[in-house]
């Protein structure tokens, strides 16, 4: 980061929430969390599971909406609308904010198909822009060379760490201005799990990026700010958010200190 | 191991193997018994065919069976006008049945949750009709058809009425197969920003439409076989149908007249029996080979 203090005139931040509670039937998973997600920055979420880290990703693009039972309470705000509002139309909110899932989740087609579906469905009638696009947003996660002689093949049939990256692809082709990851390393091995890092690390330069992760070295290792959200029996709460180098090497709270630590958690 | 153990281990494979030998070999007893009764009828001087005209004899018999029309109550003579009519009453089946039991299986899949109490009302009466007997389906489609509605004995009731039977069937098939698309999916498409239409019509009907088929081809299946539910509503008028309107009668009534209330028309019974499964088993066939090809074309396991 270019700021060496943390806190003189931060670029105003693509995403932010504000006392967000969220709420599944009555029991709260996430009381009055306080963020905000600097642009052009990859910021970590951890902390144990059924902290709601989860939860919080995806009041982001509102994934929570899926969840009839859940509900929020608060602000959140991409720029400067508040998307929970009800007049926001969720369809457009999840243009601009995608998200990748603790599984690869591609569709049972082949990788063409994959890429062009989002495309069609967000109005791309013309076939060919749509295939000069697929072909650029491809090799921008460097799958290009990979899958370049079959993309009329089953998406299915590539490894694990591929269907992350096309994964990844198929949210980037409709330039999104933030990208969600919810645990997207958890299921693959170290090597593609790099692979992905690096990936990252890139996407960095075109948009905000806020990933859950269990892996403490990762959030050491790509992010630039860091969250410690905690799990206590009445809800998830917000422990600590700092610059990461920060937080690793100088936690302020107890809590953060153990957790990082490793004397729980 | 101990002698008691090994007494009681070969008792349990023994069980355990001679049922499905058993199921297996009722299957092929019927199959043979009407592939090699109906196939004597073809074949001139066989003790079952002798004495009983001569429509079904020189080569050629069993198109001329396909292509012609009965003879004497059926003694002799062909099943064409059986065979339109039956193709007629389950295509008005299938039109009827297909659109309503799609819809009804989206609705109860995608739009009430599992638990919903009106879900559960439907789904359970759902339970309920499928496992009615046909009988009572025939009388309920010729009180509601053929006299209410003032279509009369007609291929349109009788189709109908089918339709009304194969329904439940159909519905629950295509309900689970909706639901075995993995809640995943629906994530990935809805974070993809589709809406809840294209999310189902883009993925989710895709991907169910290999189970889809399956409850189709069994509803064909059930429909195909059905007497019962036909007699009091198609009726068995054995010439071609000149409408929707016309009385007409399915291939199973035939076989049931023949065997039943025609002496002497054993014969002709076996041999439209034998057309009646080998009719089943190409069904069946294509759909396990349609199945097969659109998996293989959607979903390649790694």
């Amino acid at each position: 980061m270019t700021n060496l203090e943390p806190n003189s005139a931060l670029p105003r931040p693509a995403m932010s929430v504000e006392n967000l509670t969220i709420r599944y039937g009555g029991k709260i998973a996430l009381r009055s969390v306080t963020l905000s997600f600097a642009p052009r920055s990859i910021t970590a979420l951890i902390g144990p599971s059924g902290c709601g880290k989860t939860s919080l990703l995806s009041s982001l693009n509102r994934l929570t909406d899926l969840i009839p039972s859940c509900q929020l309470d608060g602000i959140v705000c991409l720029g400067e609308r508040n998307i929970l509002d009800r007049t926001i139309d969720v369809v457009e909110l999840r243009r601009h904010v995608g998200m990748i899932f603790q599984r690869p989740n591609l569709f049972p087609m082949t990788i063409r198909r994959n890429l062009e579906l989002p495309l069609r469905e967000h109005g791309w009638r013309d076939a060919r822009k749509r295939s000069q696009k697929v072909e650029q947003t491809l090799l921008d996660v460097g799958l290009w060379d990979e899958v370049k002689d079959r993309l009329d093949r089953p998406a299915l049939t590539l490894s694990g760490g591929q269907q992350q990256r096309l994964c990844l692809a198929r949210a980037l082709i409709l330039d999104p201005e933030v990208i969600l990851l919810d645990e997207p390393c958890s299921a693959l091995d170290p090597i593609s799990t790099g692979v992905v890092e690096e990936l990252l690390v890139r996407l960095r330069e075109k948009c905000t990026l806020v990933i859950a992760t269990h892996n403490l070295g990762q959030a050491r290792r790509i992010s630039d700010r860091c969250a410690l959200l905690w799990g206590d029996a009445d809800g998830g709460r917000l422990v600590e958010e700092a610059e990461t180098n920060v937080l690793f090497d100088r936690p302020q709270d107890p809590l953060t200190q153990a957790f990082l630590g490793g004397q729980i958690g | 191991m101990t002698r008691h153990k090994l007494g009681w281990n070969v008792l349990m494979a023994v069980g355990a193997w001679s049922t499905p030998v058993i199921v297996a070999g009722l299957f092929l007893w019927l199959l043979v018994d009407v592939a090699i009764r109906g196939w004597l009828a073809f074949v001139p001087g066989s003790p079952d065919a002798s004495g009983t005209g001569t429509w079904l004899q020189g080569p050629g018999q069993i198109v001329q069976f396909l292509t012609s029309a009965p003879l004497r109550a059926g003694r002799a003579g062909g099943i064409a006008p059986i065979l339109v009519s039956t193709g007629l009453i389950l295509s008005v089946c299938l039109a009827a049945s297909f659109p309503i039991g799609i819809a009804a299986a989206l609705f109860l899949s995608e739009v009430v949750s599992e638990h919903h109490r009106f879900g559960r009302f439907v789904r359970c009466s759902l339970d309920v009709l499928a496992g009615v007997p046909s009988i009572v389906f025939g009388l309920f489609g010729n009180a509601l058809f053929c006299r209410l509605l003032g279509f009369r004995f007609s291929i349109l009731a009788g189709g109908l009425t089918l339709a009304c039977m194969v329904l439940p069937l159909l519905i629950r098939s295509a309900e689970e197969s909706f639901r075995a698309v993995p809640i995943s999916q629906r994530q990935a498409a809805a974070a993809l920003g589709f809406s809840r239409c294209s999310t189902l019509f883009r993925v989710v009907i895709p991907q169910a439409s290999g189970g889809i088929a399956v409850g189709l081809i069994l509803g064909i299946g059930r429909a195909l076989a059905e007497t019962a539910a036909l007699i009091f509503t198609s009726g068995y008028v054995d010439r071609t149908p000149t409408s929707l309107f016309d009385s007409g009668r399915s291939l199973s009534i035939h076989i049931y007249e023949l065997s039943m209330n025609v002496p002497g028309g054993n014969r002709n019974a076996y041999a439209s029996a034998l057309v009646l499964i080998v009719l089943l088993v190409i069904i069946n066939a294509l759909a396990q080979w349609l199945t097969a090809r659109f998996l293989q074309r959607q979903i390649l396991p790694i």
